[in-house]
């Protein structure tokens, strides 16, 4: 367990991934014990972070070790896991206070080593090259400390790479320092789950390689591949033929290769910009889907204008209330950001995509965007974008330093639509999972 | 000690080194009102618990007649006083 006998080359990198033990959970735990308004640890008694069930966000978002013995899984609706456990008790989420620690533990992770990046709101991957000597004391000394000073627990993964050590983090138990080189892999990757093969048998119970979902899953069945092992072994350029790129990379993870760089930021080159939120009730006519529609569309215009991006085609997506998805796309005639233009756009979408059912979820998305350094200007109405830019510029301005909803377009007025809307309804910089490592 | 976790209303000084003293606080029970006043600061720390600081203060006071020891929090960032465990 303590390393003894492995040895690093001398290019090879060592990397620490971090990942908080139910993270939603433990830290709501933590602030009721703080303030003492709970005087049991949450976390030894069946209990889940949900959102509001009223405003049917009801679905769970984190669940206690106790809480998954009964079957409960994060995703799952609350009233599903009430009917698994009776006694089940529901917290709901404070994503300022989760952004607060989530810094805490970002903080004191920087006294260890400059290279960090946020993967998400709950992990980090951490440079250690330099305590190569003695990681396995050092990755201790830390995880203790976060238990100790920020009373929340950890696992922490070490590796070669990002890949090895993310899929090291993930082993059991919990609150363990765990390591997964690559002469390591045969052994830990078929035997870490309760000591069964299972884990290795079906590739994929609960993702245990990293990348690869139910539809890969399926294709890769299609192929006669039902094992990590057997993956790696396979003719890459078979996979590639059936898989594409996507062949290529679950090929290299299966092998545990992975050369990405620690990044500083998690935002590569943004691909879309989307947000879209689950409404309180179904909606039936168009007016109301449009006032939803327009105040996701402010939130998400005024994400495209901090990002310095224009975009040129926007799609709506709709989840009707018998849960059937569908989307639309409008190209729009020039790349703008521009919150008025880009609602027109999204109004015609909708306008052509509806099919007239219940609608449950609405989204936004943005796509095909490209940077606002400069951008060709329509010949007519050259003064009208202008005036539109500096009223987008000002708002914006203003709602970042008085609060998103201290300038409201009055068509929101005691309309019991929120002006704004989507994300995670935290006003801080909130840090996103993507699934590049 | 229990954990109480009751609102107080206090009277502190705050040292030009930054320290803070609590002297004594006021506690509402149901239908009076009873003024503590803290004989002994046993020990202060800084708690950061997932990154909320908060002191805490180890004290002792006579309360009808007896010497009892309690814990006493102060949230930096709400600025509020909370009996914390007595």
């Amino acid at each position: 367990m303590f390393g003894v006998g492995v040895v690093f080359s001398n290019d090879e990198r060592l990397i620490f991934h971090i990942d908080v033990n139910s993270a939603y959970l433990s830290w709501t735990a933590v602030k009721l014990l703080q303030y003492g308004e709970s005087l049991i640890d949450i976390r030894e008694v069946p209990s889940v972070i949900g959102g509001s069930e009223e405003n049917r966000h009801g679905i769970i978002l984190a669940a206690s070790i106790p809480a998954k013995k009964f079957g409960i899984k994060t995703g799952e609706p609350i009233y599903a896991a009430r009917l698994k456990c009776k006694n089940l008790i529901v917290y709901p989420p404070d994503y300022n206070w989760y952004v607060k620690s989530s810094d805490a533990l970002f903080e004191l992770l920087s006294e260890y080593s400059p290279k960090i990046q946020r993967y998400s709101i709950d992990e980090c991957f951490m440079d250690c090259t330099h305590f190569k000597d003695d990681y396995m004391r050092m990755a201790m000394r830390i995880k203790m400390r976060i238990s100790q000073e920020l009373g929340f627990n950890t696992n922490i993964g070490i590796s070669t790479n990002k890949l090895l050590a993310k899929m090291a983090s993930d082993f059991k138990p919990k609150n363990t320092v765990h390591t997964l080189f690559k002469d390591e892999m045969p052994l830990k990757m078929c035997t870490y789950k309760k000591g069964s093969y299972a884990a290795i048998k079906n590739l994929l119970p609960d993702g245990n390689l990293f990348m690869v979902g139910r539809a890969s899953e399926a294709k890769l069945h299609k192929l006669n591949i039902h094992t990590i092992g057997e993956l790696a072994k396979f003719d890459v350029n078979l996979l590639i033929s059936k898989l594409d790129s996507h062949g290529k990379l679950i090929y290299e993870y299966a092998n545990g290769r992975d050369n990405s760089e620690i990044r500083k930021s998690n935002y590569l080159e943004v691909k879309g910009i989307g947000n879209s939120t689950t409404i309180a009730y179904d909606i039936e006519n168009r007016e109301e889907a449009l006032k939803v529609l327009l105040s996701l569309t402010e939130s998400v215009s005024m994400r495209l204008r901090e990002n310095n991006s224009l975009c040129g085609l926007v799609v709506v997506s709709i989840k009707t209330n018998e849960f059937t998805y569908y989307s639309h796309q409008k190209p729009l005639n020039n790349f703008t950001d521009s919150t008025n233009i880009i609602f027109e756009g999204i109004k015609e979408a909708f306008k052509e995509g509806w099919r007239g059912e219940k609608i449950r979820q609405l989204g936004v998305r943005l796509t095909k965007l490209c940077a606002n350094s400069y951008c060709q200007a329509t010949l007519f109405d050259l003064e009208n974008t202008e005036k539109q830019r500096k009223l987008d510029k000002t708002l914006d301005a203003l709602r970042n330093k008085y609060g998103k909803e201290c300038v409201i377009r009055s068509t929101f007025f005691h309309s019991g639509v929120k002006p704004l809307d989507g994300g995670t309804g935290s006003d801080q910089y909130y840090p996103m999972m993507s699934s590049i490592l | 000690m229990k954990v109480v976790s009751k609102k107080i209303d206090m009277i502190a000084y705050f040292k030009k080194d930054g320290k803070i003293n609590p002297i004594k606080f006021r506690i509402e029970e149901e239908d009076k009102c009873q003024v503590i006043k803290i004989e002994k600061i046993i020990s202060t720390d800084l708690e950061k618990l997932c990154g909320n600081k908060m002191w805490v203060f180890t004290c002792s006071a006579v309360v009808n007649g007896v010497e009892k020891v309690f814990e006493l929090k102060y949230d930096l960032e709400r600025c509020r006083w909370v009996l914390y465990k007595i």
